[in-house]
């Protein structure tokens, strides 16, 4: 609740950037301050990163890379695996 | 069920595709079947050692409410995967999703298919080879899906993929091999392996494939829509088998008219 008031009130910059807003898959989600690598986004999803391909803003990451791959106010982050095709 | 597939290598080499050495020559899509149970089982009775997959988004709702998903039955370290670039319709995308799918660390196949339009799903052959050329020299081993044309099979060569896949007929339409002509003359040209993908509807379209010399057959949409998708797995891993092995054994000529099997009766 606190950094909703900071938001809409007039803040500093610092504690703004606290909550970022992004787009995972298609779906607007706001995550919370730990939440800064693509890394710590699987971890709270509980998705294997094993099983996946993320990419940020159409810039693959590689797999090796996921706990550096830094996330920021606005990303479009798209989490991709395999499904049934021929 | 292992006798088949026993019989198959101790008669038959193994092919290659890239630095991927395989004994069946059937790979098997794993779209559209009823359950995963069912793709799983299906995989299993095809005997199949590749099996293709698409790449899409993870659905999240669905992961957050546990459901299980396609990696949860099959076996990534028992096959190869290929991961195909379906739903594309341009280069940019395919080669977008084969760079995606190197990140999953499945291994360097792709199955490279840019298609034109959905009403008949053909390829796209200016797309897929300006694709493969890009993917070639990004080190990927390339299978490209293409028309059943010798010309365009031959361009795909010159461009350094690893396997050229005409279509028997367009993608789920059972319509089996309409071009047999097409495809033994991209055989007597291909310096590398060469695959029928799509159009297989039932086991003797496999047996025919095989019997004109190509290297494997892929197929997905003939076995997930069989009413009885396991016995069609299992009949296509003996149609596999049958065809290649009848390939190698060598047909008789055909002749116009009957030579008796008998000798001539004499007394």
């Amino acid at each position: 609740m606190e950094q909703v008031l900071f938001l809409n009130g007039n803040q500093p910059q610092a504690l703004i950037h606290h909550i970022m807003q992004v787009t995972v898959n298609g779906q607007n989600r706001e995550l919370s301050p730990e939440i800064t690598t693509a890394g710590n986004l699987l971890a709270e999803l509980k998705i294997a990163r094993e099983r996946v391909a993320v990419v940020i803003n159409e810039n693959v990451v590689r797999r090796a890379e996921l706990d550096n791959a830094a996330l920021a106010d606005g990303d479009t982050i798209e989490i991709i695996t395999m499904v049934g095709g021929g | 069920m292992t006798d088949a597939i026993e019989t198959a290598s101790a008669l038959d080499t193994k092919w290659k595709v890239g630095n991927h050495e395989f004994t069946s020559r059937l790979l098997v899509g794993t779209g559209k079947y009823e359950t995963f149970e069912l793709t799983r089982d299906a995989l299993e009775a095809s005997g199949c050692e590749v099996v293709t997959v698409a790449l899409r988004r993870v659905d999240l709702d669905a992961h957050s409410r546990g459901e299980k998903n396609l990696l949860d039955f099959i076996d990534t370290s028992k096959y190869t995967i290929l991961p195909n670039t379906a739903g594309c319709f341009n280069k940019e995308d395919a080669i977008r999703v084969c760079r995606i799918a190197r990140e999953l660390e499945i291994g360097d196949l792709v199955k490279v298919e840019v298609l034109s339009e959905q009403k008949t799903l053909l390829p796209d052959p200016i797309e897929t080879l300006e694709a493969c050329k890009v993917l070639v020299k990004d080190g990927f081993t390339v299978m490209a899906y293409t028309s059943d044309d010798p010309i365009m099979a031959r361009k795909l060569v010159d461009v350094g993929v690893a396997a050229v896949m005409p279509l028997g007929s367009p993608i789920g339409s059972g319509l089996g091999i309409l071009n047999p002509n097409n495809i033994a003359i991209i055989l007597e040209e291909s310096p590398i392996p060469v695959l029928v993908d799509a159009g297989v509807g039932t086991a003797s379209d496999v047996a025919f494939a095989m019997e004109l010399g190509v290297e494997a057959v892929l197929l997905n949409t003939a076995i997930a829509g069989a009413k009885d998708a396991i016995a069609m797995a299992h009949a296509m891993k003996h149609a596999c088998i049958a065809g290649r092995l009848a390939y190698k054994a060598g047909r008789i000529p055909r002749k116009r008219y009957a030579q008796a099997s008998s000798p001539a009766l004499d007394f």
